[in-house]
């Protein structure tokens, strides 16, 4: 990702810039779709960048609504969901375990 | 059939003319014909029989619950045991699960009887229902035209009366859109004032979950039950829950002083406008004090919600992966193409969309230029809110810029789809309350009013929605009558 460009709001979506997204997302778009996609992309962007503009010295940012403390519950061993549960689609599974491709050979 | 509401078929259980099987027999009945609306993804209509039995013979026995009887219809976005919850996306067409979310738990417990699981947007992103896996919703009051979203299923079946209510999530306009366009009453509660567990998450920090009724007083029923702190929820709330229908019912309280912000009806088309300032008269004369305000940084809310709730999205929907549940693809041949096909597949366009808006704006050297920036935006526009309410009681403005719009019309002009939650948006970021419920009406479909609270305030807002349906009878008007 291109970091040397200090203002980057409004900035083109390019065909690279997409590739190097959808390699981030773990997505992948059809090469008939990027042109399309590049252009709703442009326009976000520019809706997006209209925040640029705002007058937002000396604001902090604001992460979460309500300026609350978590209320914490005891600390005592609750029953969760079994693993078997969690696991009933057992074409994922083999002994309890998630299956995926072979990593290592 | 007459019985509609939920104060109605709660009032007429009580006292025996009904009993939970027949009224539950009749709601199947109902949907069954119209099945063409596609509101729901999933009918339950053998458990909802079977629980129907069950709390007829409780009843028997005398041992009645808030809500004993009561058919309701859940968006698919809350987690049901052992029922299919989709969310509106291919990706988790495979997905039952294994809990319930605190929701469904409450209204379970209550004594409600689950109709089934309401068709929505893929993962509650869109405003008009037709990014579901599962096809377009349609607006009962003219099939041409979309309900609004993401809870576009809920909303399409409480307008058609095939389930009396229903509930909803809104991380952005998702209840308050759809009710508007629907002719319904649509609440989002403050955000913490109902559990998010087992809500399918799109943007923590703004997803709320909520409810569609014909009236206010049905929400405010149905708000007492869905309520209050969670532990399992861990932005869930402590305030104390009120009882909202006694506080409508007996509460003296008629003169409040409602703002309404200038950024929210300078831009309204003649029809919107002149709807909204007969329902301004209407508030007036029941004893409101009607002030002009500015909340004047919510013009670039959509633009802050853009940044904020893509990058939530981006992050919360990396979750899906292809390994432990949901779509996984079958082209996968090593572990980084096992993500890359099953996400592919799995998710559609506008899915993909904000995952990749939300990726670049999260991304190494435009974190602080997006996401920081909309940030201290959003904090803007909450200050603005927050003085707002030094000087007034509620907020009132339209729900939407104007009624729905046709199905296709703005599925390829992504902007035209966001700018639908213009008034709807700032709300979300700033957590507050707001309500919508039916205004009147444009070339034959609905217009709401949206009545924005300071957080915890619902009762107010419920109060004064309350107010207004006595004296109106918009809420009353159903589609095809």
């Amino acid at each position: 990702m291109d970091t040397t460009d200090s203002h980057h709001l409004g900035k083109i979506m390019d065909k690279n810039t997409i590739k190097k997204l959808t390699y981030l997302s773990k997505l992948s778009i059809p090469e008939s779709d990027i042109d399309e996609l590049s252009k709703n992309l442009d326009n976000i962007l520019k809706l997006i960048g209209e925040i640029d503009a705002a007058p937002t010295d000396g604001m902090l940012p604001m992460a979460h609504p309500l300026d609350f403390t978590q209320p914490l519950r005891d600390d005592v061993c609750q029953k969760n969901i079994n693993r078997d549960a969690n696991q009933h689609d057992s074409s994922k599974t083999k002994d309890g375990y998630y299956t995926v491709p072979k990593i290592l050979d | 059939m007459t019985y509609k509401s939920v104060t109605e078929i709660l009032e007429a259980i009580k006292k025996k003319d009904i009993s939970a099987t027949e009224i539950t027999k009749d709601y199947f009945k109902r949907i069954k014909a119209s099945d063409d609306l596609n509101c729901f993804i999933t009918l339950t209509e053998d458990s909802a029989l079977n629980r129907a039995k069950k709390i007829d013979k409780d009843i028997s026995k005398n041992n009645l619950k808030p809500l004993s009887g009561l058919p309701i219809a859940q968006k698919d976005i809350f987690c049901t045991k052992g029922v299919k919850t989709s969310c509106g996306s291919k990706m988790l067409d495979n997905f039952i699960s294994p809990y319930d979310a605190t929701v469904v738990d409450k209204l379970n417990e209550a004594g409600t009887i689950m109709l089934g699981k309401t068709n929505m947007d893929e993962f509650a992103m869109g405003s008009s229902n037709e990014t579901s896996f599962y096809g377009a919703v349609k607006n009962p009051w003219d099939y041409e035209y979309v309900p609004g979203g993401s809870s576009g299923g809920s909303a399409s079946a409480v307008a058609a009366r095939i389930s009396p209510c229903s509930t909803g999530t809104d991380t952005g306009g998702s209840i308050r859109q759809p009710a508007s366009l629907c002719g319904i009453c649509g609440l989002k509660p403050t955000y913490g004032r109902v559990s998010r567990f087992g809500m399918i998450a799109f943007a923590s920090s703004l997803d709320q979950a909520g409810l569609f009724t014909t009236d206010a007083l049905d929400a405010a029923i149905l708000l007492k039950e869905i309520s209050g702190h969670d532990p399992k929820d861990s932005t869930s709330s402590t305030v104390e829950v009120p009882n909202y229908h006694d506080y409508c019912i007996n509460s003296d309280k008629k003169n409040f002083t409602v703002g309404i912000p200038e950024e929210f009806v300078n831009d309204l088309n003649d029809d919107v406008k002149n709807s909204f300032y007969e329902s301004v008269k209407i508030l007036e004369n029941i004893g409101c004090k009607i002030k002009t305000i500015n909340l004047k940084h919510t013009g670039l809310g959509v633009s802050a919600y853009q940044v904020v709730a893509p990058a939530e999205c981006s992050s919360n929907l990396s979750r899906f992966d292809g390994v432990r549940y949901g779509h996984r693809s079958k082209k996968s041949e090593s572990l980084e193409s096992l993500y890359r096909e099953s996400r592919s597949e799995g998710f559609g366009k506008e899915v993909k969309r904000r995952i990749l808006v939300g990726t670049y704006a999260l991304s190494a050297g435009y974190y602080d230029a997006y996401y920081l920036k909309a940030q201290k935006v959003r904090n803007l526009i909450a200050q603005d809110f927050s003085q707002a309410f030094e000087k007034v009681d509620l907020i009132l403005g339209p729900t939407t810029p104007d009624k729905a719009f046709k199905i296709g019309e703005k599925m390829n002009d992504p902007i035209a789809m966001y700018l639908s939650d213009v008034y709807t948006v700032s709300t979300n970021l700033a957590g507050l309350p707001a309500m919508s419920i039916p205004m009147g009406f444009k070339e034959g479909m609905p217009l709401g009013l949206q009545i924005i609270g300071n957080h915890f305030d619902e009762k107010d807002i419920l109060k004064l929605s309350y107010l207004y349906q006595k004296e109106t009878d918009w809420h009353e008007q159903e589609p095809g009558a």
